[in-house]
Order: C-alpha cells, then sequence, then structure tokens
C-alpha cells in the first residue's frame, strides 16, 4: 500500500525558499497520513519538520537545502524518516545546539531540542565547513 | 571410482536428506563465514528460497534491513561461536520481502580438533503464536483503558480517574481521550484524580503536568485529587513542584472546589489561567491541602 | 501580493482567525495588521481563534505570546482560543507551555474571559497573574 502512496507524494522537496517550509509541511503531513500516523502523531511529526525546515532557512546562509522522506520498516513496525540536509556553515558546537535555550539567531533557540523531543530518533551530524544532516524517525503507534 | 548406491554410507547419508526433508521447520546449513550451504525443504516453505536460489547466500539476507544494519546476524554467529550456541526470536524476511516471527537455535559445528566448520541453524515460524500474544497485550491495554474513562460529574466539570500505573503510552493515551472530551463536552475544570496510581514518582508527575497543560492551552484549568498527605510529602521529597496546580485529598473536596471556581467565575481568568507551572509554589500546594 | 489580513471589531475587543498554512512572513504580517488596530483605536482585548491551524510551531507560538505581551502593554489582554488537542499535545511536548497566555476552548468561552479581566480593566489581571 504505501509503495502506491509514494508514487504520488514526493519524497524530495528542496528547501531554499519561504514557500518551501509551507511545502515540507505538506508533504510530510501526507507521508504521514499515508503511514497510518494517528492525528497527534502526525502533527508531532510535521511540527518537527517545520522546525528543522525552518533552520536550514534561516541558518543556512543561502546555501542549498532539503528534505528526503521515506517510509521505514522496523522489527514489526512502520515508520518514517525524514533526513533535512543542507550545505550551509554548519553548527560548530552540536551539544549546546540540543541544549534548550541555545540561540545565536537572538530568538530562543527551540528547533532543535522541540523537534527532538517530538520524534523517536534524532540524529544530527554537522560541522563546520561540513553542512548539516538531521535525521528523525517517527514509528507508528 | 564410482559410488555404490547401496553402499551403507550412502544410504545413511540418504536417510539423512529424507529426514531433514520431511522436517517442518528449517534445518539448514551454515559454512563458517555464515554463508548457505545446505537448505532443506522446511527452510524453502518459511524463507521462499529454493535450494538453489538459497545456497550460497550470506544468512543475512534473511533478516530485515534494519537488522542488517545492526550487524544482528554477525552478532547472533559470533554468540553462537563462542558459547556453542544460540537461542533466540525474532523478525526474519522471506524472499518475497514478507516477514515472519521466528524462533531460532543457532549451533556452531566443530570437528575432533575443535576447528569451526560452519553452523547449524533451525527455525520455526512463530508469527500466529506472536501475533495472539499482541492480541492479548492490545486487549488488557483496552481494559485498562475502560477502567479509566472520562467522566463528567457537572456541567463543564470533567472528572479523569486515573487507576494503575502511567507509563508513557498510557499517559498518552489518556490525555489524548481527555482533550477531545473537553473539547467535545466544552470542560472548563479537569479532575485529575491520582488515589488509584500506586506510584508517583517524577515521571507520573511529568505526565501529569503534561496533561494539565495541555488541557489549559485548551483553557480548562486542572485540579489534583486523591492527594494524600503522604503523597504530597513524597512530592515534595522528590522535588515535584505542581506550581499553581490545585489539589485536595477527596475527589468530593475537588469537586467543590470545581463548583466554587465556576460559581466565582473565575475558572480560567487571571492571566494565564493560573496554571502556569511557576516556581516556589509548593507552599501553596500544601496550603490547599490545609484548607479544610 | 498580499493578501489583506481580515481582522475585526466587535466593541472594543479586535478578533481575527489564524487559519490553514502560515508561513513566517504572513505570521509576521498578522502581528503587525493586530498591532496596528490595537494602538489605532481604543481596545480592550484581543480574541486570537487559531482553531483553524493544524499546526503551531514554535515560531507562531513565539509569535503569539510576543502580541500577547505588547497588546497588554498598549493596555489591551489577549486571549487565544482553538487550540487544538494534537496541537495543545504537540505544543507541550516541546516544551512550548505558553505559561503566561490566556487561554479558552473556543470564541464564546474566549469572549467571556476577556469581559471578566477587563470588567476591572487589566490592572487586575496583572495583580492577580503577579500574586500566581
Amino acid at each position: 500500500m504505501s509503495a502506491v502512496i509514494e508514487a504520488q507524494v514526493p519524497v524530495a522537496v528542496e528547501i531554499a525558499d519561504e514557500p518551501d517550509l509551507l511545502r515540507v509541511r505538506t508533504v510530510l503531513r501526507q507521508h504521514a497520513v499515508a503511514a497510518g500516523f494517528g492525528l497527534v502523531d502526525q502533527t508531532k511529526l510535521v511540527t518537527a519538520g517545520s522546525e528543522l525546515a525552518r533552520n536550514i532557512l534561516r541558518y543556512a546562509g543561502g546555501a542549498r537545502g532539503g528534505l528526503h522522506v521515506e517510509a521505514v520498516d522496523g522489527t514489526g513496525r512502520v515508520g518514517l524518516r525524514a533526513v533535512f540536509f543542507d550545505e550551509g556553515p554548519g553548527i560548530e558546537d552540536v551539544d549546546a545546539a540540543l541544549g534548550d535555550g541555545f540561540s545565536t539567531g537572538g530568538s530562543l533557540g527551540l528547533g532543535l531540542p522541540g523537534a527532538r523531543r517530538l520524534v523517536d530518533e534524532f540524529a544530527i551530524e554537522s560541522s563546520p565547513g561540513a553542512g548539516t544532516r538531521v535525521t528523525i524517525t517517527k514509528w507508528r503507534r | 571410482m564410482s559410488i555404490d548406491p547401496d553402499a551403507p554410507a550412502i544410504r545413511r547419508v540418504q536417510t539423512a536428506e529424507i529426514m531433514l526433508d520431511s522436517l517442518f521447520d528449517e534445518v539448514i546449513q551454515l559454512d563458517e563465514n555464515g554463508f548457505v550451504v545446505t537448505w532443506n525443504r522446511g527452510a524453502e516453505r518459511l524463507k521462499g528460497y529454493t535450494a538453489d536460489e538459497a545456497v550460497g547466500l550470506h544468512v543475512s539476507a534473511f533478516y530485515t534491513e534494519e537488522d542488517v544494519r545492526g550487524g544482528l546476524a554477525e552478532r547472533e554467529l559470533r554468540i553462537a561461536r563462542e558459547a556453542g550456541k544460540f537461542e533466540t526470536e525474532g523478525w526474519r524476511r522471506r524472499k518475497d520481502g514478507s516477514r515472519l516471527w521466528a524462533s531460532v537455535v543457532i549451533t556452531a559445528m566443530r570437528d575432533a580438533d575443535g576447528t569451526l566448520l560452519g553452523y547449524v541453524k533451525v527455525a520455526r515460524d512463530q508469527t500466529e503464536r506472536r501475533a495472539a500474544d499482541e492480541l492479548i497485550r492490545r486487549q488488557r491495554d483496552e481494559i485498562l483503558e475502560l477502567s479509566t474513562p472520562v467522566i463528567q460529574v457537572w456541567d463543564r466539570v470533567l472528572a479523569l480517574p486515573i487507576i494503575g500505573t502511567l507509563d508513557s503510552n498510557r499517559a498518552s493515551r489518556l490525555t489524548e481521550s481527555l482533550l477531545g472530551q473537553i473539547a467535545e463536552l466544552s470542560a472548563e475544570i479537569v479532575i485529575l484524580d491520582i488515589s488509584g496510581v500506586p506510584t508517583i514518582d517524577t515521571q507520573v508527575a511529568q505526565h501529569l503536568l503534561k496533561t494539565v497543560q495541555a488541557a489549559r492551552l485548551m483553557g480548562a484549568t486542572s485540579i489534583l485529587s486523591g492527594v494524600r498527605p503522604e503523597t504530597a510529602q513524597a512530592m515534595v521529597h522528590l522535588g515535584i513542584q505542581l506550581g499553581t496546580l490545585r489539589s485536595r485529598s477527596t475527589l468530593r473536596d475537588a469537586l467543590q472546589l470545581a463548583l466554587q471556581m465556576i460559581a466565582a467565575g473565575n475558572a480560567n481568568a487571571n492571566g494565564g489561567n493560573g496554571n502556569g507551572t511557576g516556581n516556589g509554589a509548593v507552599s501553596g500546594l500544601i496550603k490547599d491541602l490545609a484548607t479544610p | 501580493m498580499t493578501p489583506v489580513v481580515p481582522i475585526m471589531r466587535i466593541g472594543a475587543t479586535v478578533l481575527i482567525s489564524l487559519q490553514g498554512d502560515l508561513d513566517d512572513a504572513t505570521v509576521v504580517r498578522i502581528e503587525s495588521a493586530i498591532m496596528q488596530e490595537v494602538s489605532r483605536t481604543r481596545t480592550t482585548g484581543t480574541l486570537i481563534d487559531v482553531s483553524g491551524l493544524g499546526m503551531v510551531d514554535s515560531f507562531i507560538a513565539r509569535v503569539i505570546a510576543r502580541m500577547a505581551a505588547m497588546t497588554r502593554l498598549l493596555g489591551a489582554e489577549t486571549v487565544i482560543v482553538g487550540i487544538q488537542p494534537a496541537v495543545a499535545i504537540t505544543l507541550v511536548e516541546m516544551g512550548v507551555t505558553m505559561a503566561d497566555l490566556n487561554t479558552a476552548l473556543n470564541a464564546e468561552q474566549g469572549m467571556e474571559m476577556l469581559r471578566r479581566l477587563t470588567e476591572g480593566g487589566h490592572v487586575e489581571a496583572t495583580a492577580a497573574h503577579a500574586a500566581g
């Protein structure tokens, strides 16, 4: 069933301009619905995605960025994996960025820690000059 | 050199092969690196590959994608190698990509010198039994769920008597159900009765507070009931701060408070609904308990 | 082509309904429009209906909180109504409690709350808030 749905819903979204923020939310919502997520889990995934997409728009310094979504099979469960990547300047201190209250943009940096709390698995790879890659996974309950 | 088909050794091998093929279960042999050497009818039935297709494949071909990524097959072989035998249950993958839940025994085969020759792997399909277990678990959860209905005790006042342990999953379900009822019944006050919760630890307190916060975002003020002096003490001890969350020791007292609040029309007024989890309100909690 | 932000007035109350999918620029534009309206004429209360939002992320939440704080400085109380259950759960899970905001279930309850809050003037609300 999921194979048919994926043919209709885009699995890759470029994140370069403001309208892409909406596109990311829509695509994630569609995938979550197709994967059989309940409304609360859909909302959590879309919200997490919105935070991560915004990070790319605001902090990747105009560098290329995007989202890739795929359905995943765990041991006896199905879920969605979304990878948010950008070729921006990277985060110098990832640990600090994951702590609440971190901010370089002059506003409360709830993006990363908040998004992390909404998903089941969260992985981030980032270093100065190497861009950033955030992978989130949410399983269907 | 020709082989005499009637030789006892040949007969023994043939008998062994017939034995293997009449077994329902999968019985296969792997070489010392985990590649399939022999494949019986049971394996074909279980996994979907014919012997021709399976021989030469690495055993990890029958594991799920996620397990392959995690290196599970190598780990299991290693344990069999070191301990002699390894028994486990887990998801495996068939040729068509579908899954089965298998119980597996991997035994290391060694010659007289102790050199590892390979492995014998026996597997049995337990998918149905597991499905039955899952069903029982789900039914048990639902029964637990039914024992915690949201009750409308008054116009705009809901009560949620929580009975039993409160884990993450259950807390989520209760919260969703409660919020749905708040919307449906236009509730302004929610009484969370915890007299049926055996232990209030930091985690349970967190679940409760999140529920209270979510209810507040929907305009409903919460009152905690069933908080006995010992419970209050335990919470203070654990450093659990309830902020401005009101509490009473009995459901009846909580209902009385709820009605007072509704009558006074200040159920959710006063800048922030008065339910934010601010600091230094522990004294407020104790004061509430002391109020007759 | 920037769409007009529909703001309603009922007496001294400003009402706005946020709907659909809002990008950051739109949210900020709405905030701007509301602040202009509140400061332009005598306003004692603002009602923001978010029942049409299927998602509220940290940015939207921040702007709403900022708006409520600013309107209070201008002498008006703000009430947020219609936060959907899934949104409420998500906000709390994220750690965004919006603890200083007035919230109500719907517009009706929200208007009732505004009435109560502004009866004795917003001074009463501020004092009660300080008393916690």
